[in-house]
């Protein structure tokens, strides 16, 4: 089964601090997990049963400056967050993370400092030891995955941005299902049945909006009159124009479609040949694809 | 009718709405100082604006008024200078990109003349302007009656 493999370098200022959270992951590590509770209470960190069974394969390597940790978790979580979260509010300074997809083959490298996302630059300026104990415990990462941003981001925006764009998927898939399902009743074509639902969308939110600004304008102005036809004219404006803008992508999508050249007869080998050799490599991506797909979103294969 | 809110005074009132919707478009949700000015400048107008309305009799609320003008006027020319400062940026960025004849043609169509800046500012401003030289006329009020004058 896939999996992501992570490499989790820890950094605290504190002494004390370092112990008990070197403590609570190597008992974790001895599957220990009363004790480990234990320490993570002294820590004031809360070990939820979800975060053990989450952190599978877990290896501990420490020294007074850093704890490294290895662990596997399911390829649906990226980056553990929440985590992360709890550790720099219970007194972390900084954590390097570097994660292995093994399905893609690739790796991203994350830096935090006081519990936001920064730069790789920033965070070895900020402390130069971390430098040395980073290129002496993982492997030189090439600069496309070491993760680079603009200015800091907090750890509780990077959760938020995370879980909007899961709910936002599990929309998408849900209205994709409800569409294919209500297409296939009707009979309709599936295009058509959205663009329908779209402009209908766009009415409401048109009638609404001018509905809104009625009721606001005559109840807070004077004018009644004024109000009252600007509003009515709006109620017929407002919907027209947000189904015009609907209309309006929909048909850029049709004109948009790209043309095929026309290609020449050796061009045309040349492509028949590439596509018998990639054939099974295709089919192999294919595959892949549709298992990720299906393990990141069990909700979908469940609904399935 | 709820208020005392005369009907251009409204008009002034949505006209401001479209520009803070627009504006809150531009700048896409995030959150810098001249966000946090521009919304400073927004609370100002709204509480000189609507106070313009009614009888302001209280010595509290008759500083407050002339205090939020205050700022409100000082707020105006700062963001007018820091977005035509925004602007002269980015003309100095495009600069120092290599430039090819067609993204050239392409940045002549895009090329906006000093009337529409101006025009642009105006409709950006004029609301606010508007909003500020009547509150300046009751503010002058309220000072002579607070016997600043």
């Amino acid at each position: 089964m896939s999996q992501n493999s992570h490499s989790l370098v820890l950094f605290y200022d504190d002494t004390k601090k370092h112990q008990f959270s070197l403590l609570t992951f190597w008992k974790l590590k001895s599957n220990d997990k009363l004790a480990a509770k234990q320490y993570a209470t002294k820590l004031g960190l809360t070990l939820s049963d979800e975060w053990i069974d989450n952190w599978a394969n877990l290896s501990v390597d420490a020294t007074p400056d850093y704890i490294c940790i290895n662990f596997d978790t399911s390829i649906s979580e990226s980056l553990p967050l929440n985590e992360l979260e709890q550790l720099f509010n219970c007194g972390l300074t900084s954590a390097v993370i570097d994660t292995f997809n093994d399905q893609v083959g690739e790796s991203t490298r994350h830096h935090f400092h006081q519990a936001k996302l920064v730069n790789q630059n920033f965070l070895y300026q900020a402390n130069q030891r971390i430098a040395a104990c980073i290129e002496k415990l993982l492997e030189n990462a090439d600069e496309e995955s070491i993760v680079s941003v603009k200015k800091p981001i907090t750890i509780t925006e990077l959760i938020k941005k995370e879980q909007q764009r899961l709910d936002d998927a599990n929309e998408m898939i849900k209205t994709m299902l409800e569409l294919g399902k209500a297409s296939k009743e009707s009979g309709t074509n599936p295009l058509e049945l959205a663009k329908s639902v779209l402009l209908i969308r766009a009415l409401i939110k048109g009638a609404v909006q001018a509905i809104i600004y009625l009721v606001v304008t005559i109840l807070l102005f004077k004018g009644f009159w004024l109000w009252l036809v600007s509003g009515l004219l709006l109620l017929i404006i407002l919907p027209l124009y947000h189904a015009g803008q609907v209309s309006k992508e929909f048909s850029d999508d049709e004109v948009e479609e790209p043309e095929e050249p026309e290609a020449t007869e050796k061009e045309i080998d040349d492509l028949e040949q590439e596509d018998n050799s990639n054939a099974g490599l295709d089919e192999e991506v294919i595959e892949e694809q549709t298992e990720k797909q299906s393990s990141t979103d069990p909700k979908t294969s469940t609904t399935e | 009718m709820l208020t005392e809110i005369e009907w251009w005074g409204g008009l002034l009132f949505i006209w401001g709405a479209g520009v803070y919707w627009m504006v809150k478009q531009e700048s896409e949700g995030k959150w810098d100082l001249q966000t946090s000015i521009y919304h400073l400048l927004y609370l100002c107008a709204i509480l000189v604006l609507s106070l313009y309305f009614y009888a302001v009799e209280s010595s509290i609320l008759q500083f407050a008024y002339i205090i939020a003008w205050l700022i409100g006027s000082i707020l105006i020319p700062v963001l007018g200078f820091w977005s035509s400062d925004d602007d002269s940026k980015e003309i100095n960025d495009e600069g120092n990109r290599e430039v090819s004849p067609e993204s050239q043609e392409e940045d002549d169509d895009e090329e906006v003349g000093p009337l529409y800046t101006f025009l642009g500012f105006l409709f950006i401003f004029a609301p606010f302007i508007i909003t500020f030289i009547l509150g300046g006329f009751k503010s002058f009020e309220l000072a002579t009656k607070l016997g600043w004058f």
